[in-house]
């Protein structure tokens, strides 16, 4: 820990001390140090042993839909390229030339093939290397032994996860407890992307993600939005699920969605009216480190943060509806359902502005020489236990 | 048992990787025209799904639907090929050469690399020159055994020629096929680069059916390089016809020899051993013996379409013949011989 205490040495505290307060009960409790929240030391210790071991988002199978489909994301100083290859699964590579260490590509597309485009090596959509311009004559050089280094990926109720730790267990067996509180009959596997955000915020990850998974922040920062269907009181939180990398906690507001009134607008999914009265509404699951998902009976709302330094992180979201829905939106002919997912999509910009002004504001205030750790208060014992797993994974 | 009539199917990963570098830096140029297909196990094709050149525009659709065409089935001796025969696998072809008995393979490129004559024609001689170079590497594994076939293209007879001359210094290479389009006159002398350089290097022409124009067939050229004095003019000049069987050559023999204002004799070039014609799977018996008395038996070669041997031709009364061919396919692919 040498690192750190030279790093907070101007704080006059150690921080094994301060994370020595965090790991106390909820209530009894200090929040992570603020130079959590701005430490590049710190933040490389959550790249290394989160965003480089633990199980990340990078989107959903809607966004390749056909074979050669790509999309580019970047977890850290990690580029990846995700795909579907011409057998139809879904493969994660590594966006780095095996000759010479160049980026293959940029952005998103379709293609048949990779070329890199500095030495024209050529790549299958598996990864496999297919053509090495001139290599004949190299010693002792074989084609098989050069492929674009892959990482582990799972395809789960529609999300793509990837994991760049080699030796990281599977992701389904980690999350299948959630079924007890009947997370699959939100039909997200059936649901298709049809409006994506992508904010590059001020702020450190974490604090947009603990904003995220407590509601003592509603009556004050979503007084425009949030407040009026959903008062802090009916949340319930389920702090006894210790010893899963995931948390939920349900809004009670049965029926809810995204429309002005709260009344759902497309299609409701069947499979929810029968949910335990404590699991339906507006269930909110967080897998850590940062992917969330906001269910509702007739949409699926989704998140994603990745770090991008202490001071920045990337906030992807999407909105998605039941693929006949999302197709007759991509048909564009039916004007009641366009004003309908326009007017979710307003809804949920309105309070994602709420909670990125925060956030920004948050951290703002964290760089202060003044800010020091707080305490939780009931309404906030997910982000305890968030910060409590954060804390453990990288800090120790 | 020398075999002319044998193919690899190079992968468009492989013709790329082949190319000159003029032709990779203008890759993105072949995308249209490119299709991803499936493999079939078992006919020496690779097990996962890779690019191949279509005559069509493909793009983008076909590369969405990974929807190319399986190739065709084989039949060969051993009823099995090996993966990647007829992509990357030498050793494999080598095998399948021993199991069968056969002692030389002349190979040719499949359709989906004469595809490309469906490009513009120096963006096919692009691709024919990768294919040209990938083959000689191909045969790299024994070129004793296996031979190369160059791949031209007649609407680049300049290219062409330099191409004759280049690759003539390899030891594998033994003839050359053109693809000759239907927009040059026969009476045209933009051949005759390609013709002189044959005449030099002493490489034969196998000219393939499926590798020009259908205008040209079997009997159109010879009657064409009998008119046009090709073989007047270059007298070291020989031609095989291969992937349309031998039925044609008598009738075409026949009637070649009763044009009296012909300027040569068909009769003195097919004794010269200028004229062959390849019996294929598909030629009957009968067809095969008109073609041995009219050309003489000395004139027939074989070809079996390895790897692609349509499915009910291996009992074919030709192919038992096949063994009394051999040292004509040998003749054939001496050089000036």
């Amino acid at each position: 820990m040498a690192s750190v205490a030279k790093l907070v040495g101007a704080q006059e505290v150690e921080f094994d001390a301060r994370l020595a307060d965090l790991k106390k009960p909820a209530l009894e409790a200090a929040t992570l140090p603020p130079e959590a929240y701005w430490s590049p030391e710190l933040y490389q210790r959550e790249i290394d042993a989160i965003f480089f071991k633990e199980w990340i988002c990078v989107g959903r199978v809607e966004d390749v839909p056909n074979a050669g489909d790509f999309v580019t994301h970047e977890i850290a100083t990690e580029s990846l390229i995700i795909v579907r290859d011409h057998e139809d699964q879904i493969c994660v590579h590594h966006n780095v030339c095996r000759h010479r260490g160049c980026q293959i590509v940029e952005g998103s597309g379709n293609t048949p093939a990779f070329k890199c485009p500095y030495h024209g090596w050529m790549y299958g959509l598996g990864g496999d290397l297919r053509g090495a311009p001139e290599f004949r004559h190299t010693e002792n050089f074989d084609k098989k032994d050069y492929p674009l280094i892959s990482a582990q990926v799972e395809i789960w109720e529609g999300f793509i996860m990837v994991n760049l730790d080699p030796e990281a267990t599977p992701f389904a067996p980690r999350v299948s407890e959630m079924s007890r509180f009947g997370i699959e009959r939100y039909g997200m596997s059936n649901h298709v992307t049809t409006h994506r955000w992508h904010f590059r915020l001020n702020c450190n990850w974490k604090e947009w993600m603990e904003n995220s998974i407590e509601e003592y922040h509603i009556p004050w920062v979503h007084t425009e939005t949030f407040q009026a269907v959903s008062p802090m009181k009916g949340w319930v939180e389920f702090p006894d699920i210790t010893d899963q990398p995931w948390i939920v906690m349900v809004g009670q507001f049965p029926g809810f969605s995204y429309s002005d009134t709260g009344d759902p607008l497309f299609p409701v999914t069947p499979e929810t009216a029968d949910l335990a009265p404590e699991h339906s509404g507006m269930p909110i699951w967080v897998s850590y480190p940062s992917m969330g998902v906001l269910n509702s009976v007739d949409t699926t709302v989704y998140y994603v943060l990745l770090p991008d330094g202490p001071d920045h992180c990337h906030l992807r979201l999407g909105l998605a509806v039941a693929k006949e829905s999302a197709e007759a939106l991509a048909r564009g002919d039916d004007p009641a359902l366009q004003a309908s997912h326009e007017e979710y999509v307003r809804n949920i910009d309105s309070f994602l502005a709420e909670d990125n002004k925060i956030s920004e504001q948050q951290h703002r205030g964290m760089r202060s020489r003044h800010a020091k750790p707080g305490r939780f208060s009931k309404h906030e014992i997910l982000a305890w236990k968030f910060d409590t797993w954060v804390a453990e994974r990288a800090y120790s | 048992m020398v075999d002319v009539g044998t193919y690899v199917a190079p992968s468009m990963e492989l013709i790329y990787e082949s190319g000159v570098p003029d032709f990779r830096g203008h890759w993105d140029r072949m995308l249209p025209w490119v299709e991803v297909t499936h493999p079939r196990p078992g006919t020496g094709d690779w097990e996962a799904p890779y690019l191949r050149l279509t005559g069509r525009r493909t793009w983008p659709a076909a590369l969405g639907r990974a929807g190319g065409e399986q190739l065709d089935p084989p039949l060969s001796n051993s009823g099995h090929v090996a993966s990647g025969v007829v992509q990357d696998n030498a050793r494999g072809r080598l095998a399948a050469m021993d199991a069968a008995g056969v002692e030389r393979h002349l190979i040719n490129a499949a359709p989906s690399v004469g595809a490309a004559r469906g490009l513009a024609s120096n963006m096919a001689a692009g691709v024919f020159g990768a294919y040209n170079r990938y083959a000689i590497h191909y045969c790299d594994a024994d070129p004793v055994r296996l031979k190369v076939a160059l791949q031209l293209h007649g609407l680049e007879p300049q290219w062409a020629a330099e191409e004759i001359r280049e690759l003539s210094q390899e030891a594998c290479v033994a003839a050359v096929s053109i693809a000759l389009p239907v927009k040059i006159a026969p009476e045209s002398s933009a051949f005759a680069p390609i013709w002189q350089a044959l005449e030099e290097t002493g490489l034969p022409l196998l000219h393939r059916a499926s590798f020009s124009s259908p205008v040209w067939t079997p009997r159109y050229l010879l009657t064409y390089f009998m008119f046009a004095q090709v073989f007047e003019r270059y007298p070291g000049l020989r031609i095989g016809f291969a992937e349309s069987g031998v039925a044609w050559a008598p009738g075409a023999i026949e009637h070649l020899d009763r044009l009296i204002d012909a300027p040569g004799r068909v009769r003195e070039y097919v004794d010269a051993g200028r004229i062959f014609a390849a019996v294929g799977p598909t030629d009957d018996a009968a067809s095969v013996e008109r073609a041995a008395d009219e050309l003489g038996p000395d004139a027939l070669l074989w070809e079996s379409y390895f790897p692609f041997v349509p499915l009910g031709c291996a009992e074919a009364p030709a192919l038992r013949r096949a063994p009394e061919l051999e040292r004509h396919g040998d003749r054939f692919l001496a050089r000036g011989s």
